[in-house]
């Protein structure tokens, strides 16, 4: 139970990861800057 | 028997899709009528109502420059502080750097117009070209298509909100445009009196008016011996600039000035101007 | 029957292709777009040519698109028979295929009468088309023409190149039939293309000599795409309606297998074609906003907006029809009824998906309507009315369809990979991430001004494909090897067979709602900006007269269908020959 916790946490954490990723790629390539928490830049 | 049921079930189906696409609200949007009316006898007043409904209709501006924020809601804000602090802008490369205010605003308004990329105010670029490229479509070319006389009386509109003095020409005797019929086809006559004002536009239902009792807005009673009638204009085209304490904000409908006529908006502010507490002045 | 069906089309179009060229020969070529007066749009028989060509070019675009998508599917099909060694896949393959052919010949009948059409009622801006279009109506032709001969020969070879080698000469022409179909597609959708946002002219229409330039309008590649899928999708449902009812009126157990697992197979084509399509329509509403701001607001939030509200209740019934058939299908297995608890939790994300799609936003409301909700929009609904909700809503019903069908895929199998309970948690946290991600994505949108809210909602379309793609990657590995149960086909309820009925009804009417959007959104022009339209019909109808006309010709096509339905059985049933006389 607690290795399915564990694998369960870890791909959660790489696919958060990912998703920020391509999050921050796609607003970017369309030329909307955003900061770190990807809220826009004032 | 399954042949008819089957049959029957999806004409059920098909009827059902019917029935919703016949309770939705109708509307049948009508070609813009071709035929032409004369200007040549327009006043500087007229020129600038001209240009009011010319914002709001075969300019279609009010399509994008209002409050969703597609482009600069140029109705809410400060025009004549932005137009300033836009000419002056280091970004800013055309052809009303320098000159004398009333000038240049119209110099700058015609060439957003003609050529929105000359200047595009920052956060409104077209999406990947850092503002470089502006959304806006020239109004001097189908599908908008505004005569010369058309886009100075845009001008005129847009310098009489500024507060400015108005530098445009009036239009010369024999110019003609097209008879406005709106969009959205079907229009209604405008409304002549206050009654048919207030009637159509439903203020009643939310203001204390004439006994209505209604209690979403404020009371309309004595309104014109508490805002004058630049307040009341701003009060009906912008309703959530300013509100009244005691009362929510977002609730009164903010694209009054898209619906009415600008005769329409007169009557009415002549008529609620006219309120200050004793009898109603029809 | 179909033959000479078929040849009076084929005559049809030859006319409608010649007859115009007498009486053009005399026009300029390099003159700009002609401006047709109200007298040169005949009447005929008392009818103006708005309903006659709107009813035409609907029924021929239905057909169109079922016979083009056919194919596409049966070479799949074909292709999958050969390499699992599974003959049924080809007996399916051949049979999806007869149904075609049948509405073959339909389709180049109402393909020529829409010609002919179009030249009597619009005689000025055929004229126009051709000319800009210049020689290419003639390549249309022939491609047209060699498209007949491919389908023919691909149907009609099927048994003469069964196996071996010429197994393969078989599969190569449905590729190239297909190549064929698809280049015609995209060929005519270049004209409705070009109508909507003229490309190869200059500002008064005059053509700059370049057809290739008139085809590739901004709008051409993602409309091909989108009526690429939605093809497919359709096809789907179709064949999926000809299965169900199979299925229904089948005697024997073991029709009724075969015409369940038909019926499975075209329910699977229509979601997949199905999946991709709203990200196709984004592209597509993208690219007109793009193009012209006024067409897309006419579109999304002028007089057209509330077809998008119809729209979503189309798609809306088409999900939980979709997911209804899927989770019916959970029955057939033994191994599919531990998963039936998780089909409340899918069908509440789909109720809650829809109920958030179909709030609309703005409402024309009466001033006692005002009083009663306290505003135009309803304060606490309000906010579901805008765009990013929406998104988010359709994202959501995406994913818990696919979850749908992941089940039902994983109820006929247990893996046998060690790893497969590692692959399962990565799946779950796959999910997991994205919803989180649509739903941020979505309150992001709320917060940002118009452009993020737009911008937002690709990593929303993003992460809905990388579950799709992804799932499928691992699962696809997790499964090899894996222990297969049997599915007992043919053990469906009555019921979940009239899903498979909604599906072609709510696509066929979605589609022609979809054609009417497309062509209204360019108002009274007949090419935007170039060419008006002076004709009486040149208002946009309101949508309840849209719709009473949509669902006309939807019947008229389900009539049709049935008919094809019934001439491809018909060429199955020998009559018995007469007893000879004094037989005994």
């Amino acid at each position: 139970m607690a290795a399915r916790a564990l694998v369960f946490l870890l791909a959660f954490a790489g696919w958060a990861v990912f998703f920020y990723a391509v999050d921050w790629l796609v607003m970017t390539a369309q030329g909307l800057p955003v900061g770190w928490n990807l809220m826009p830049l004032s | 028997m399954t042949f008819l049921r089957v049959t029957l079930f999806s004409l059920a189906v098909l009827l059902a899709y019917t029935l919703f696409a016949n309770i939705l609200p109708q509307v049948q949007s009508n070609p813009p009528a071709e035929e032409e009316i004369e200007l040549g006898s327009l006043d500087r007043a007229g020129q600038i109502a001209w240009g009011e409904r010319l914002f709001s209709g075969k300019g279609t501006c009010t399509l994008c420059h209002n409050k969703l924020g597609r482009a600069p809601d140029m109705l809410a804000m400060d025009l004549a502080e932005e137009l300033r602090s836009r000419i002056e802008d280091p970004r800013y490369t055309g052809a009303a750097k320098g000159l004398e205010e009333a000038e240049a605003f119209e110099v700058y308004l015609r060439e957003s117009m003609l050529e929105p990329s000359v200047y595009v105010v920052p956060g409104f670029g077209k999406k990947g070209t850092q503002d470089r490229e502006s959304p806006m479509p020239r109004v001097d070319v189908p599908p908008i298509s505004l005569t010369p006389a058309e886009i100075d009386a845009l001008i005129a509109f847009l310098q009489d909100r500024a507060g400015v003095e108005i530098t445009v020409p009036l239009p010369a005797a024999g110019t003609t445009a097209a008879a406005e019929a709106g969009a959205d086809g079907e229009e209604e006559a405008p409304a002549t009196t206050p009654e048919e004002v207030i009637d159509r536009y439903g203020c009643a239902a939310c203001h204390d008016l004439d006994g209505s009792g209604a209690d979403l807005g404020p009371p309309l009673a004595g309104i014109g011996a508490r805002l004058d009638r630049e307040a009341l204009r701003r009060a009906i085209l912008d309703p959530d600039a300013e509100v009244a304490p005691g009362y929510e904000p977002g609730l009164m409908p903010g694209d009054f000035g898209e619906q009415m006529r600008a005769s329409e908006l007169e009557i009415l502010l002549d008529y609620l101007a006219g309120l200050d507490g004793g009898e109603p002045k029809p | 029957m179909k033959w000479r069906l078929l040849l009076c089309g084929l005559a049809a179009v030859g006319l409608a292709v010649v007859l115009p060229h007498f009486g053009l020969a005399a026009e300029d070529p390099g003159a700009p777009a002609p401006s047709p007066t109200a007298a040169d749009y005949p009447r005929i028989a008392g009818m103006t040519g708005r309903p006659v060509v709107w009813a035409l070019a609907q029924m021929h675009l239905f057909l169109a698109a079922f016979v083009l998508a056919v194919p596409m599917f049966v070479v799949a099909i074909e292709l999958t028979g050969v390499l699992t060694r599974d003959e049924r896949y080809d007996r399916m393959a051949h049979e999806f295929m007869k149904i075609s052919m049948a509405a073959y010949a339909f389709t180049a009948l109402t393909g020529g009468a829409l010609a002919l059409a179009l030249f009597l009622f619009y005689p000025v801006l055929m004229g126009y088309l051709l000319r800009v279009f210049d020689g290419q109506v003639l390549i249309y032709a022939l491609l047209f023409i060699l498209e007949s001969l491919l389908l023919y020969v691909y149907f009609y070879t099927w048994n003469a190149l069964r196996y071996g080698d010429r197994k393969w000469i078989h599969l190569s022409i449905g590729v190239l039939l297909n190549a064929v179909g698809t280049t015609l597609m995209f060929v005519a959708n270049a004209w409705a293309t070009f109508m909507m946002a003229p490309s190869g002219v200059d500002e008064a229409g005059t053509p700059l000599g370049s057809v290739w330039a008139a085809m590739q309008g901004p709008l051409w590649n993602p409309l091909n795409l989108h009526r690429f899928l939605a093809n497919i999708a359709y096809g789907g449902a179709i064949v999926g309606a000809y299965a169900a009812y199979r299925f229904l009126a089948a005697r024997t157990a073991e029709e009724r297998a075969h015409y369940d697992w038909m019926g499975y197979t075209a329910n699977f084509i229509a979601i997949l074609g199905f999946l991709p399509l709203p990200f196709a329509g984004y592209w597509l509403m993208a690219e007109i906003y793009a193009y012209s701001q006024q067409m897309g607001i006419t579109a999304m939030g002028g007089v057209l907006a509330w077809l998008f509200i119809i729209q979503a209740v189309l798609i809306g019934s088409i999900l939980l029809a979709a997911n209804y058939y899927l989770w019916c299908g959970l029955m057939r297995t033994e191994g599919g009824r531990r998963f039936v608890p998780w089909v409340k939790y899918i069908a509440a994300v789909l109720v809650a998906g829809f109920l958030v799609w179909v709030t609309p936003h703005t409402l024309i409301l009466t001033p006692q309507e005002v009083l009663a909700i306290g505003g135009t929009n309803h304060p606490l609904l309000g906010p579901l009315g805008i765009m990013p909700a929406k998104n988010t809503a359709v994202n959501m019903m995406l994913l818990a369809t696919f979850l749908s069908f992941q089940l039902f895929r994983r109820a006929s199998r247990t893996p046998t990979v060690p790893w497969a309970w590692i692959g399962n948690c990565v799946i779950a946290a796959l999910y997991l991430a994205a919803t989180l991600n649509i739903v941020g994505a979505g309150i992001y949108g709320y917060v940002t001004p118009t452009v993020y809210k737009v911008g937002a909602s690709v990593p929303q379309v993003l992460s809905t494909l990388a579950v799709i793609v992804f799932a499928l990657v691992i699962e696809a590995f997790m499964y090899r090897g894996a222990v297969t149960r049997p599915v007992a086909w043919g053990r469906m309820s009555t019921r979940s067979q009239y899903a498979l009925f909604v599906l072609p009804v709510a696509f066929t009417w979605l589609m022609a709602l979809m054609g009417y959007i497309r062509s209204s959104v360019r108002t009274y022009w007949h090419v935007y900006t170039i060419m008006k339209d002076r004709s009486p019909d040149a208002y946009i109808p309101t949508i309840g007269e849209a719709g009473n006309f949509i669902t006309v010709i939807t019947l008229v096509f389900m009539a049709v269908i049935v008919f094809i339905f019934w001439l491809s059985q018909v060429g199955d049933t020998r009559q018995q020959a007469p007893a000879a006389e004094g037989g005994r």
